[in-house]
């Protein structure tokens, strides 16, 4: 079923890992995304998809604080950048989303839906956070000392499951840290026409101490995202991380209404480009990588099903 | 003002103590002069006119129709409409303060009952409220007594069962509703014959009957007209090839069991099926899905010498086929004589003719003697 | 199970089993907590013997709900209490577009195997919104058992099934009314055959008559009662011979059981009975499934009738109340009608 050993993945990075090694992975994210669309344009995939494109770098830091032997992940409908992040697994989820039964739910949860060891997620606004208070909660009673990373945008913040969720996080002191990636803009929706006050003041309510960042810096992020597993694990109570970034690409497809001199502006400063800058000379080679490793998994996947 | 005058039913003969007030000649509420023809009455011998001895406004108290005793109120003619209202209302019998407790009948008793002229007080129910069964139970022992019981030469011997009462009035409908006629055929029973052996062979039973059934099965489809009736200008043809065959009860009563959809079913299907539904009719007891609703039938009095016979089609029905007994005949060609027995067919003659049914009978024939494949 | 136990104690029993046998177990619900022990006293004395496994919750049926997905995901066998069927809606996103859809998918590679709990019905003059039977609103949705407990079988069993026989979330209905009411394990002048098979592991009971059936009525939870009391009338004032069967799966339909029971038996009539409103409810569902049974078998029709409350919001009046919601009378002259 899950081709685990396809050998076409990404190496994912932890609290150690060099910049470069930090780039390769948001790179290889980009570049998987970017594929996407691509392979949606030439009508080869169906159904639709959200891509993360402008958001790697806060996948990326985030992730890489987390102990993968048993730290918990509930993403949403923008997870790629946050599955690959996780396990680096291209292959089964290039696959997952061709529809194929090598893919990581055999084709029957697609971009939304997928679950490889404790990595969740649903792509129902609000309730995967909902379920991952309920995973943390599990993680508590095991005494695995697990944290729970749930990963929601400013836009889920509409729900109101998202405010039962973090009262009883906070209430029945959870290891969990809510990653709200604050893009902006929840699909064709600027924020100030959807939320009333603010982000950080709503986890403040709960008594859910809450850290904010520019998601387009990676150091900043991998510290703060540091500190708030740190202390959930410890403290056994919630904590929340707001990461600044702008969405580049499209709510999925097509449907991205904003001012063209924004999106131009913002590309401008596509923190990708600005760490790839940062890494230097090692860059190139890395790239090159990237497209032969996506090269090889979009071949795999026009390829006969095994 | 003048009182009201009221019109009454005169004695026109000694004998009569009724009139019947068979129609009105001036309508309810209309003005009347004196010597106007207000009613038409009839009795025994005679039929009358009544006429108006004041003018005014006329009242109707009874319908037309109604049966009226001598010196009843017919109507009224009041100097207006109220007089003649107040009149007619202080002659009524009281309206019942309460309306009487309706018979606790279901809406299917009732709806049996209407369809079928009964009247629900008649009815014994079982338990508290009157149904279906009920009705249905009560048509079968419909009955009156007539002459005979006054006649001297006859003896009372007993009452008539439920079940002769039954037959004697489905079959005196089924006469009235169809113009019936027979016709005789000489049926070939070789190819019968040929299948009892062969199933006898395989360990299984089956009797002539179930044979004719099977042929049937096979016939009858193509010869709608005998599976169809007529109601008031309408054709209508069965949807089902259902047929009733005629059993007899220990007891001497004639049932006629339904095996149904005979021309899905194999030859060793029709006579388990057969099989059950005589063994249920023996001991009287044929449970409501296997009784009624069939679109032909066959009957058969296989004691010897009997040539043939004549059956009448029962209710709801346009056809039935009789057997007689077997014996054994030189057949027209072949050599050595082989066994047939005369089969007639009752039709109703405004559905087919004795061409239609002949060759239906040749067919069934066919089908029965043709070779096995 | 003695004869004095009623629905509500058995239900008791049957958690209090559970937290004992698994420490996977945790029920969550509002104002579970003893000494007030739940709304209805369902989980009355657990708390003070499970301490750290009865969880109350705030008002919160969508929180609760999506917690308890998340414990049964990493392992735990969740008990979440919805205090008032009434309410299932809040949480509806969860069960359907969560609970019941996690293991497919995510290609089998998960289980929920969560039960939510809650007390269905009316009959105590509770009013519109605390006395509806929404059970039918769940019934057909893939990955979610809907289930029923009555008087007649074992409630505290059915509900330990529901906790550990199946790796699905499963609904538990129970009825507010219900709750009083003694176990009963013989009924006069009937044979009680119980029917439960792999493909249908939640148990029918059918109460076959000691004559012909002349007709069949098909229940659940709460209206068995109802259905009894109707039964014995048919018997002893019309003399008409009715069968019973008490359904406990309502979802997935338990087809094999109808199959079992239509096999020698041909009623003229059946007659479901429900408390909610029929239109498109289980009685049609019910209806369904016996014709699509008897499709090849032998033809004469049967009379088919529904019983349920009037489609109308329930009156808190209970003077009101009692004509909207079905009585045993209804009961009656449905079957008569058939007749």
């Amino acid at each position: 079923m899950l081709a685990a050993n396809s050998g076409i993945r990404l190496a994912v990075t932890d609290r150690g890992s060099s910049l470069a090694d930090h780039y390769r992975l948001a790179a290889g994210i980009r570049a998987f995304e970017g594929m996407l669309l691509d392979q949606f344009a030439l009508g080869r995939i169906g159904g639709t998809t959200h891509t993360c494109i402008g958001q790697e770098i806060t996948a990326v830091a985030v992730t890489a604080a987390l102990d993968r032997e048993r730290d918990c992940v509930f993403s949403n409908h923008r997870g790629h950048g946050h599955f690959l992040a996780y396990c680096g697994e291209v292959f089964p989820l290039l696959a997952e989303i061709f529809g194929r039964p090598d893919g990581v739910c055999g084709g029957r949860g697609g971009s939304q839906h997928l679950h490889w060891r404790n990595f969740y997620s649903n792509g129902v606004q609000g309730g995967s956070v909902g379920n991952a208070v309920g995973v943390a909660l599990a993680e508590k009673t095991k005494c695995s000392g697990a944290v729970t990373c749930a990963w929601l945008g400013d836009g889920t913040f509409g729900e109101g499951l998202v405010y039962e969720a973090m009262n009883i996080a906070s209430l029945w002191r959870l290891p969990i840290v809510f990653t709200i990636e604050a893009n902006g803009i929840a699909q064709t929706t600027p924020t100030e026409m959807q939320l009333a006050g603010s982000l950080a003041a709503r986890c403040r309510a709960f008594d859910i101490p809450v850290e904010e960042v520019s998601g387009t810096d990676l150091a900043q992020t991998l510290a703060a995202a540091t500190r708030a597993i740190d202390a959930a694990r410890a403290e056994l109570r919630p904590r929340a991380l707001i990461s600044h970034a702008i969405r580049l690409g499209p709510h999925s497809k097509g449907d991205d209404t904003r001012d063209p001199a924004f999106l131009q502006a913002a590309w401008s400063h596509d923190p990708l480009a600005a760490l790839r800058r940062e890494v230097g000379a090692a860059a190139d080679a890395i790239d090159r990588e990237i497209t032969a490793l996506m090269h090889d998994a979009l071949a795999r996947a026009d390829g006969a099903v095994p | 003002m003048p009182e009201p005058w009221v019109l009454r039913a005169p004695r026109i003969n000694a004998n009569d103590d009724c009139v019947t007030l068979t129609r009105w000649l001036t309508a309810d509420q209309s003005a009347v002069s004196a010597g106007d023809r207000l009613a038409e009455i009839e009795t025994e011998k005679a039929t009358s006119e009544l006429a108006a001895e004041i003018g005014g406004i006329l009242r109707h108290a009874v319908p037309a129709g109604a049966v009226v005793p001598i010196g009843a109120p017919l109507a009224y003619v009041g100097a207006t409409l109220a007089a003649a209202e107040d009149a007619r209302r202080a002659a009524a019998p009281p309206v019942p303060l309460a309306p009487a407790s309706p018979l606790a009948a279901t809406a299917r008793a009732r709806a049996l009952a209407a369809a079928r002229g009964v009247d629900l007080a008649a009815v014994v129910p079982s338990g508290a409220t009157i149904k279906e069964r009920d009705v249905e139970r009560h048509l079968a022992k419909d009955g009156a007594a007539g002459d005979a019981a006054h006649d001297p030469r006859l003896v009372l011997v007993g009452e008539a069962s439920p079940h002769q009462r039954r037959v004697a009035r489905d079959l005196r409908a089924a006469a009235q509703a169809g113009i019936f006629t027979t016709l005789a055929y000489r049926l070939d029973l070789r190819g019968p014959g040929r299948m009892i052996a062969a199933e006898l062979a395989h360990g299984r039973t089956a009797s002539l009957l179930v044979t004719l059934l099977w042929g049937l099965g096979r016939t009858l489809s193509a010869f709608p007209r005998l599976i169809s009736v007529l109601d008031r200008g309408m054709v209508y043809r069965y949807r089902n090839v259902d047929i009733a065959f005629a059993v007899r009860s220990a007891a001497g009563e004639l049932y006629a069991p339904v095996a149904r959809h005979v021309d899905r079913l194999s030859l060793d299907e029709i006579a388990r099926d057969c099989a059950r539904l005589a063994k249920q009719a023996m001991r009287g007891k044929l449970d409501a899905r296997d009784a009624g609703g069939a679109c032909f039938t066959v009957s058969a009095i296989p004691t010897p010498n009997v040539e043939s016979f004549v059956a009448l089609p029962p209710p709801a029905q346009t056809a039935i086929l009789a057997l007689g007994a077997t014996r054994s005949e030189a057949g027209d060609g072949h050599a050595g004589a082989h066994p047939v027995a005369t089969a007639t067919v009752t039709y109703d003659h405004a559905l087919c003719d004795g061409i239609y049914v002949a060759e239906f009978c040749a067919a069934l024939d066919r089908a029965l003697n043709a070779e096995p494949t | 199970m003695s004869q004095d136990t009623t629905v509500l104690a058995s239900l008791n029993a049957g958690l209090r089993a559970a937290l004992a046998a698994d420490e996977r177990v945790i029920i969550l619900g509002e104002d579970v907590l003893d000494p007030y022990g739940g709304a209805f006293k369902v989980t009355h004395g657990l708390s003070a013997q499970f301490s750290d496994r009865v969880l109350t919750t705030p008002i919160s049926e969508a929180g609760i709900v999506a917690v308890a997905t998340g414990l049964a995901l990493r392992g735990f066998r969740p008990v979440v209490e919805i205090m008032f069927g009434d309410f299932l809606f809040l949480a509806g996103d969860q069960i359907v577009n969560h609970a019941a859809k996690y293991r497919a998918m995510f290609n089998d590679q998960v289980r929920v195997p969560l039960v939510i709990r809650t007390p269905s019905g009316g009959r105590r003059g509770y009013g519109p919104t605390h006395s509806q039977s929404l059970e039918k609103h769940f019934l057909g949705v893939p990955g979610l058992w809907v289930v029923a407990p009555n008087s007649l079988g074992d409630p505290g069993e059915l509900l330990r099934q529901a906790i550990f026989a199946v790796e699905d979330p499963v609904l538990f209905v129970e009825n507010k009314i219900g709750y009083g009411e003694p176990l009963r394990a013989a009924i006069p002048g009937y044979d009680i055959v119980r029917l439960a098979d792999g493909s249908a592991p939640f148990p029918t009971l059918w109460l076959q008559p000691q004559a012909p059936a002349d007709g069949l009525l098909v229940c659940y939870g709460g209206m068995t009662s109802f259905a009894l009391e109707a039964v014995m009338r048919l018997r002893e004032r019309e003399q008409l011979h009715v069968g019973l069967v008490v359904v406990s799966q309502l979802a997935p339909t338990p087809g094999s059981h109808f199959e079992a029971v239509l096999r020698d038996n041909v009623p003229a009539a059946v007659v479901t009975v429900e408390e909610a409103p029929a239109e498109g409810g289980w009685g049609a569902e019910i209806i369904a499934t016996i014709e699509q049974i008897r499709d090849s078998r032998d033809l004469v029709p049967i009379r088919y009738r529904r019983v349920g409350a009037n489609r109308t919001a329930i009156p808190s009046a209970r003077s009101l109340e009692d004509g909207v919601l079905p009585q045993v009378d209804d009961i009656l002259a449905a079957v008569l009608d058939c007749f």
